[in-house]
């Protein structure tokens, strides 16, 4: 409820911003429109309400403070119901809109089938996805928003290996781009460092894990990496502590987040891993304040990716000091941005040729309901 | 020879193949799970117990389509929205409001006797609603109309609740009397678990005594063999219909309650699964048949629960879990290639037909 009169107000702020302060703008400045099209329906729609939640405070904070080179933001936002085929249509749609930029979208698999449309189209496209195939299609026009899976897996199986001492593992994660992308990397990453490694597939959506969690029984594996989105996540620990089973549980950002531990409560308890992002790094905090102040919650990982992603972009437009999508992407491609730059990008943040993000992460540790970050890791 | 192959049924010699080619996979499956005994006593009562329990929540479900059904002929596919609006709106208004003021935890008989009230309340206005707005003013046109209009009605009130309540997934809160397990047929049974049979047990046996032994559940009986009749009998017609749609949607919100106290959480899009389940489950059993509908339900939930395993683990199947949906309408297509009118269901009569 708070979260829709969250929303209502942030539109009614950007309403008085466009009506009374945006006169100046209006007067000598031509807005500049991006695209927001992510999942607000279907499996995703969580997921996508962070995202579109962080990119709108993003786009009313910087309307406030002027716009972009003087030029307020107008905004549009499509629909991909989580389905990758519909997704492609919403970019084409978006392609219809001539943008600047398009910010999604976040599932890996709709990702994977609507980039090439706008990279025909010349559009820029900041995403919420961390599959690395993605990153593999020489598409210079895409850009993530955190590291990805080939960035941060190896890392984690690394400290199950030396600091748990973990032998074996069983990685459970979602049958789709996404899950079958970090069971590939983790799978890879295991033999590396002579962790067993055994993988179960579980379904987008699921919500009775009775069949996994006997097999996992039987394996004898000392470790469950969980590898699903927040809802899943949470449904599988409830039921796992609810029978009683104890293992170490490891994972990685949708685990950590604070949508998993909302949904997952106390079966969260002692689960820990590596987070792309965190609340409770300290110059997050503000924005996750003023996050859940407006919309009731407190900030996932995506509203995070989002909100980053909007200010990505500004600084790189500044930078060029035009809107020109050929510079601004050669710019992102070329030049680190940091903290003294631009504040609210958080972390020092470097782009990869391939769209990719060389930036720190947090190990955390799930403790009284809460993220605790035990360390900063370095990208190195 | 020519006259032999002429007299051969093409069709239903395909329909024998997939028989005998799904009954050798079962039965070869089952054998040779059971020669390699991967999984103790328990594990395998677990199964039991989980199937029941989800088979009951797909029970109360099924009822409602099948009742629909039974007097209308109709499918209605928003009743899965019928299943999700009363815990939705429940949870949102009473059940996360009561464990923030920690109301839930201090009287939790009289929390979710009111959550599983006003979840019963809600889903029947939307049902009632439903039917007096899209469905009634169809009641003369070609079934195919209010086939179409019934997946509209589901879009609308999904979207309904996704504009109202938000599209983020919502936390059901623990009911500490209900956590934990208590020992029982020599294993470990979660307690949500027992509640879930127990009150699903309560549920059709007052149904059935509704259905059976009250003035307007005769009323519905009468509908549902022949409306005409039944009107010149002096029974009103409209209001047994929305009688029926009240009571499918009054089981289809306590489902929703049972479904929140075991997987503790909500959102605007859960009734679309159970609700195709529960529509198989009505399948199953028989559509147009109450008891039919219970053990569709339950059947649906044991194959589901159990089927992987037994069936598909020892063939070397790989992510062989996965596959439960397939097992559950692979089971349904067997059921209906041996007996197309379900396993409890009648042959329907020329008028329904």
């Amino acid at each position: 409820m708070l979260r829709r009169f969250g929303l209502l107000g942030v539109l009614a702020v950007l309403g008085i911003v466009v009506a009374i302060g945006g006169v100046s703008f209006a007067q000598d400045a031509e807005p500049i429109e991006f695209g927001i099209v992510c999942e607000l329906s279907g499996h995703g729609a969580s997921h996508g309400a962070h995202w579109r939640d962080g990119i709108l405070l993003a786009f009313n904070e910087i309307n406030n403070a002027g716009g972009i080179l003087g030029r307020p933001i107008e905004y549009f936002l499509v629909d991909t119901e989580s389905r990758p085929p519909i997704s492609i249509a919403a970019m084409q749609y978006a392609v219809s809109k001539d943008p600047f930029a398009v910010f999604g979208t976040i599932y890996s698999s709709s990702t994977i089938a609507n980039m090439t449309t706008l990279e025909e189209a010349g559009i820029i496209q900041l995403v919420g996805s961390t599959s690395t195939s993605i990153y593999e299609q020489g598409n210079y026009n895409v850009f993530a928003t955190s590291p990805i899976n080939r960035n941060v897996f190896p890392w984690i199986v690394r400290w199950m290996a030396t600091d748990l001492g973990v032998g074996k593992v069983v990685m459970v994660y979602t049958n789709d781009e996404m899950g079958v992308d970090g069971r590939d990397i983790l799978s890879a990453a295991a033999e590396e460092f002579g962790v067993e490694f055994e993988g179960i597939a579980i379904q987008t959506g699921q919500a009775d894990f009775a069949g996994e969690l006997a097999r996992i029984q039987q394996m004898g594996v000392d470790t469950i990496f969980l590898y699903g989105h927040e809802e899943e996540n949470a449904r599988f620990m409830i039921q796992l502590r609810t029978l009683g089973i104890d293992l170490q549980v490891i994972g990685y950002s949708p685990l950590l987040s604070a949508l998993a531990l909302n949904l997952g409560g106390e079966a969260m308890e002692g689960v820990m891993g590596a987070a792309t992002w965190s609340y409770k790094y300290g110059p997050i905090q503000g924005f996750a304040n003023m996050f859940q102040l407006l919309y009731g919650e407190v900030p996932s990982h995506d509203a995070m990716k989002g909100y980053v992603a909007v200010y990505t972009l500004k600084t790189a437009i500044e930078a060029v000091g035009a809107f020109d999508d050929e510079a601004v992407r050669a710019w992102l491609h070329e030049n680190t941005i940091t903290t003294e730059m631009e504040p609210n990008v958080f972390l020092d943040t470097s782009y990869r040729e391939d769209g990719t993000v060389d930036r720190n992460f947090f190990l955390v540790k799930i403790e009284n309901g809460e993220q605790i970050i035990v360390q900063v890791i370095s990208s190195q | 020879m020519k006259k032999l192959f002429a007299k051969i049924d093409y069709i239903d010699l395909f329909l024998w193949l997939i028989r005998a080619v799904i009954i050798i996979i079962v039965i070869w499956g089952t054998v040779a799970t059971i020669l390699d005994n991967p999984y103790s006593r328990r594990q395998w009562t677990d199964f039991v117990i989980f199937g029941v329990a989800q088979g009951s929540m797909y029970a109360l479900i099924a009822i409602g389509y099948t009742l629909v059904y039974g007097v209308l002929f109709m499918i209605n596919f928003a009743h899965g929205e019928f299943f999700m609006s009363g815990i939705m709106t429940s949870t949102v208004f009473l059940a996360g409001p009561m464990a923030a003021t920690g109301f839930l935890n201090r009287h939790p008989i009289i929390s979710l006797l009111i959550i599983a009230l006003f979840s019963m309340l809600i889903s029947i206005g939307v049902a009632v609603l439903t039917e007096r707005i899209a469905y009634k003013p169809l009641r003369k046109a070609p079934r195919l109309v209010p086939l179409i209009t019934a997946i509209g009605a589901s879009l609308f009130w999904q979207n309904f609740y996704r504009g109202m309540l938000g599209s983020n997934v919502k936390p059901f809160p623990q009911v500490d009397i209900l956590a934990g397990s208590i020992p029982l047929l020599g294993t470990e049974v979660l307690k949500t678990h027992i509640a879930v049979v127990l009150v699903t047990i309560v549920m059709l046996i007052g149904l059935n005594f509704f259905i059976m032994r009250t003035k307007t559940g005769k009323s519905i009986r009468a509908v549902s063999e022949d409306k005409d009749v039944a009107a010149l009998m002096g029974i009103d017609v409209d209001r047994a219909i929305s009688i029926t749609f009240a009571t499918g949607a009054a089981m289809a919100g306590i489902a929703g309650v049972l479904f929140a106290l075991v997987f503790r959480q909500v959102h605007f899009y859960m009734g679309f699964t159970p609700g195709i389940k529960a529509f198989t489950a009505a399948v199953l059993g028989g559509i147009g048949s109450v008891p039919g509908a219970a053990l569709g339900g339950l059947f649906l939930g044991l194959v589901e629960s159990i089927g992987p395993s037994l069936f598909l683990q020892s063939l070397g199947i790989p992510a062989f879990n996965q596959l439960k949906d397939v097992i559950a309408f692979v089971m349904l297509v067997l059921v209906l290639i041996f007996r197309p009118q379900g396993i409890l269901g009648e042959p329907l009569a020329e008028k329904k037909a």
